[in-house]
Formats: structure tokens, C-alpha cells, sequence
């Protein structure tokens, strides 16, 4: 049935360690986390690891420098998505299979990267898109759980895309779906923006369980919940302007 | 004529006569003058003959001269301002390319 017949076994693994594998963190003032975060992926393996200051007003750079990853500086705050695109343009100018999106303030976990990978390299998915909802470990407020669902809803809605999470930052995504998918939205309305373009393009995606940590460091820094409806606007807008 | 209706046509010669002016000295493209010539010309026919605009409201089916200034006027600003958010939105872009593209130079092999 399969005419690599045996191969199989081990293609898996293989071409998992053999690709070239970037992380790619937007970071905003994140200097208290951003340490622990690049120490925590490069322990775990990952050697490649961008980090896009975005014109922090803190120590960002200098701590994820130190903690040996390379820094990209955005001299003024032009957003997450900005950021993440500019990570990734980088990214695929140093040749990189595969490419994963990871947040700086702890949220993320880099035991959640392998099955990502696992689902790319084992040509389930372009793009692999963590959900919290899959798994039980993630302590999401209550709050959010339902604004983040019914984000999901409403990208059933507009793009015919079936997730459980949307904005969810921790991602992979391969050569060919990093190359086709452009991030125009600058602010945090690229997570739909990337939707999108997975409907647009017509690339095969993925859910994959991912762990969710909400510290109150993440809680008292992250997004409000009020802000689902400025990004619903700014889809609205976008969907109007183009 | 009232002191409104002087004012009127004198503030219109003048923003006319700095169209012309601007055309004149290459700063603008002839359409562009053209449109504001007609502006501002007919800003002068209303400021002179009022009832005019009752006129031409009457032709729309709206009673008074001034309710048509009023809603074309509210139409243009509506307009302008949508203008002004797409011009925002490019200029926003532009920025970022330029910061982005400071972020990734010198930076490539390293
Ligand atoms: N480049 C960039 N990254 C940002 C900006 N704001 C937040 N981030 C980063 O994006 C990630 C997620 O942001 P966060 O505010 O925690 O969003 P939340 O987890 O959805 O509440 C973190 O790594 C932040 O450092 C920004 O303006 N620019
Ligand atoms: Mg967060």
C-alpha cells in the first residue's frame, strides 16, 4: 500500500531532525520572561530562535540576546503581527523548513512543539495551529474561553475553517505556507488574517493539543478580552478596504 | 446684500484666486483646478442668489436649499473621512515596511 515501505518507521523522526527549525517570538516588553523562555527552547533543543523586539521600552533585547537567541529590532512598536512577519520573513531568508511561532511571556510551553512538528513532517498539514481546548491542562478564564470560541465560530462563519481555539499564538507552519500566507494586519488581528489565508490558499491545516499557562503575569499583561471586539472591527474593516 | 453673502463671495475669489494660483505655478493638475474653480464658483452663485439652492433642492424633492447643502455637505464629509482612513491605513504599512526593513538588514547570514 505504501511504497515506501519500511521507511516509514523512521521517516517521522528523520525528517523532523534533519529539517531546519526556526522559533520565531514577537516580543513587547517582556524583559522579566523572555530569558527564561529562550533558556526553556534551547534546552529543549531548539537552536534557532528569533526574537522580534518591537521597540520595547525595556531590556527585551539585551536579555533575549544574552540568552542566545538572535534579535531582530523594530525601532518603534508596530504590532504582533509586524513583528511575527518580520521574524518569519527572516526566518525564510536563512532557509528554514519549518517555522513556529511562539510567545514571549511564558504562556507557551516547548514540550507543545513536537507533536507541531509531528504534523507537518509527517505531511498531515501545512499548518499546525495549537489549540488549548484540546487538552484538559490549559487553566483559561472562563471569560476568554468563551470569547475565544466564538472567535472559532465566527471563522466557521466567514472562512469555513473548523477550529475548537482561535488566537492561539503557538503555531508551526512550513516553508510553502509561511511563503503564501502575508500577514497585512500589523496588531493582533493577524491570528484571523491567518485563517484566511489557510481558506484563501486552500492549505491543509491541523489542531494539535497545546498547554496554555495563565500566570497572573500573563493575565495583568496580555490582551483584555475587550479587544475581540476591535479585532472583529478591524476584520470587518479589512474585509471592507480591500 | 447681507454682510454673510459679502463675505461669501469675497472669502470664494480669494480661495478661487489661490487655485488658479496653485495651478499656475505647476502645483496642481489642471482637473484639480478645474473642480475647485467650480466649487468655489458656485459657492459665489449661492452666496448671491439663495434661491438657487432651493432651486435645485426642489429638483431633488428636498424642501429647503439649505437641508441640500446640509446632506451633500454630510455626504462629502463621510467621504473625506474614508479618504483620510485608507491614506492612514497605507501610510501605517509604509512604516512598517521601513521599520521592518531596518530590523532585517545586516542581519541576513549570520
Ligand atoms: N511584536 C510585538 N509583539 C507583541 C506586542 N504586544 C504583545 N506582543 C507579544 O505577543 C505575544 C502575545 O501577547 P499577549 O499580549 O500576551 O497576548 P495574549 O496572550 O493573547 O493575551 C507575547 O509574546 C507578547 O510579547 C506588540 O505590540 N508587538
Ligand atoms: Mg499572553
Amino acid at each position: 500500500m505504501d511504497r515506501h515501505g519500511p521507511h516509514n518507521l523512521w521517516r517521522g523522526a528523520y525528517d523532523a531532525g534533519m529539517k531546519k527549525t526556526y522559533i520565531v517570538i514577537p516580543a513587547y516588553n517582556e524583559e522579566k520572561k523572555i530569558g527564561d523562555v529562550i533558556r526553556g527552547l534551547r534546552g529543549a533543543g531548539y537552536g534557532n530562535i528569533v526574537v522580534v523586539d518591537d521597540g520595547s521600552m525595556d531590556k527585551t533585547a539585551r536579555v533575549a540576546e544574552r540568552a542566545g537567541a538572535t534579535v531582530l529590532r523594530h525601532i518603534i512598536n508596530r504590532g504582533q503581527g509586524a513583528g511575527l512577519k518580520t521574524g518569519i520573513e527572516f526566518a525564510l531568508r536563512e532557509c528554514a523548513d519549518y517555522i513556529v511561532t511562539f510567545d514571549a511571556d511564558g504562556q507557551h510551553s516547548p514540550s507543545s512543539i513536537k507533536p507541531l512538528l509531528a504534523a507537518l513532517s509527517n505531511q498531515k498539514a501545512e499548518v499546525a495551529l495549537g489549540s488549548r481546548f484540546l487538552t484538559k491542562d490549559s487553566n483559561t478564564p472562563f471569560v476568554r474561553a468563551i470569547f475565544l470560541r466564538g472567535g472559532a465560530l465566527i471563522f466557521r462563519l466567514f472562512y469555513g475553517v473548523n477550529l475548537t481555539d482561535s488566537h492561539n499564538g503557538l503555531r508551526a507552519l512550513t516553508r510553502k505556507a509561511a511563503n503564501s500566507i502575508d500577514i497585512i494586519c500589523d496588531d493582533m488581528a493577524h491570528a484571523s488574517e491567518i485563517v484566511e489565508e489557510i481558506a484563501r490558499d486552500r492549505l491543509k491545516y491541523v489542531e494539535v493539543p497545546v498547554t496554555i499557562t495563565y500566570s497572573d503575569y500573563s493575565k495583568a499583561k496580555g490582551q483584555s478580552t475587550l479587544n475581540s471586539f476591535r479585532i472583529l472591527w478591524r476584520m470587518l474593516l479589512n474585509k471592507l478596504l480591500r | 446684500m447681507g454682510f454673510i453673502q459679502i463675505f461669501g463671495v469675497l472669502f470664494a475669489l480669494f480661495a478661487l484666486s489661490r487655485a488658479v494660483i496653485r495651478y499656475k505655478n505647476k502645483k496642481s493638475t489642471f482637473s484639480s483646478m478645474a473642480i475647485w474653480l467650480l466649487i468655489w464658483l458656485s459657492v459665489i452663485l449661492v452666496a448671491v442668489l439663495p434661491q438657487t439652492t432651493s432651486f435645485v433642492a426642489n429638483l431633488f424633492g428636498i424642501g429647503r436649499g439649505v437641508d441640500l447643502v446640509l446632506y451633500l455637505s454630510i455626504i462629502l464629509l463621510y467621504y473625506l473621512i474614508y479618504r483620510l482612513y485608507v491614506k492612514m491605513e497605507d501610510t501605517k504599512k509604509d512604516l512598517t515596511s521601513i521599520v521592518r526593513e531596518l530590523a532585517l538588514k545586516g542581519k541576513k547570514g549570520e
